[in-house]
């Protein structure tokens, strides 16, 4: 029989994990909340197999990982028909793109007002981009994983994740400039 | 998170180091009582109105039997089967009765339909060679057996809510 008080401690321990991964990938807090919530309520449901294993945060991940892909395959006629019409035509250019002295770069640590433009800029990101950076970044998939997971080829995963990027930078940039990097 | 994985692209580099650095962030404090209601409410349901694979295991076994039953009785409608003029016979003696006439007309007219089936069907069969009957009987038990269909059915009129 499984044991409330044990789940609820478990819910507690990996809450912050499994909402933070589907904020990243969703960029809707609404929408991650109800992906977490499935997420656990399918961990209780094998919860006699995960109870006391150490693999629990990979586990929770992974599908937290899956219900945001599930979800948004359900609503992927509503962004993919934006994102193909603004870079079908442009596989392959990605690197012509300007990109201004990348010697400027170099890591600083990251302030907390920083931080907190990051996360904005990456909740207003066009949904396949933001969806394709966070596989890339925070799930650690490659490129054609992504690509093969998502249903797009491998030239617009790029090229989203280019994109993503370079406003991600455009973002933080003034406020690098203005701390002098 | 992996690192230096496209260690030639400074942006990439950059990218990766900048994201690295982006604290986790906290859970709202509505997610666990959500989670708790939403596992209350679906423990609340009754079995049956809960997936098959769900079911109690005695349940389960039950539901299966009864499917088996189902299609063993919808083969011996179909199936000729034993002296049909005792059936005959047993058939006229029913419809004699009054309390059972109408029982027995219907199970009756139902069976010559379903005979008249399966009569159809055993022409048909007759003539494919053997081993594409078998494989075409092979192939209706598994999709059968797959689809765990009574359970299905049952649990879909239990919970017409859905």
């Amino acid at each position: 029989m499984n044991d409330p008080a044990q789940f609820e401690q478990m819910v507690l321990a990996y809450q912050d994990m499994v909402f933070t991964t589907a904020l990243r990938i969703l960029g809707n807090e609404t929408e991650a909340q109800d992906v977490a919530q499935e997420a656990f309520v399918r961990a209780w449901n094998h919860w006699h197999e995960l109870s006391g294993s150490q693999t629990i945060g990979g586990w929770l991940k992974t599908v937290t990982r899956n219900l945001c892909l599930n979800h948004l395959e359900r609503y992927r006629s509503r962004w993919k028909m934006f994102s193909d019409l603004s870079s079908e035509d442009e596989e392959g250019d990605t690197r012509e793109v300007d990109f201004a002295a990348p010697e400027t770069l170099d890591q600083t640590l990251l302030t907390a007002d920083q931080q907190e433009l990051i996360e904005e800029a990456l909740a207003k990101l066009p949904a396949d981009q933001r969806v394709a950076l966070a596989l890339y970044h925070f799930e650690d998939m490659d490129y054609a994983d992504i690509a093969k997971q998502l249903g797009v080829s491998l030239g617009k995963v790029k090229t989203d994740i280019f994109r993503a990027r370079e406003a991600l930078r455009k973002k933080l940039q003034p406020s690098r400039d203005s701390v002098g990097v | 998170m992996k690192s230096n994985r496209e260690p030639n692209d400074p942006l990439a580099r950059w990218t990766d180091q900048t994201l690295r650095q982006l604290p986790g962030r906290r859970a709202p404090g509505t997610l666990l009582p959500q989670v708790m209601a939403a596992i209350a409410r679906q423990r609340a349901l009754p079995w049956y109105q809960q997936p098959w694979f769900r079911w109690p295991r005695h349940f389960q076994m039950l539901a299966f039997a009864l499917s088996l039953g189902l299609v063993a009785g919808l083969a011996w409608l179909v199936i000729p089967h034993g002296d049909i003029a005792t059936l005959a016979a047993a058939k006229q003696a029913a419809l004699q009765s009054e309390m059972i006439k109408p029982v027995v007309s219907t199970v009756s007219t139902t069976s010559d339909f379903l005979g008249t089936l399966g009569h159809a069907g055993r022409l048909l069969v007759g003539t494919l060679p053997n081993w594409t009957a078998a494989a075409l009987l092979g192939g209706l038990a598994f999709l059968w057996c797959s689809t765990l269909g009574l359970g299905t059915a049952a649990w879909r009129l239990a919970s017409p809510q859905r």
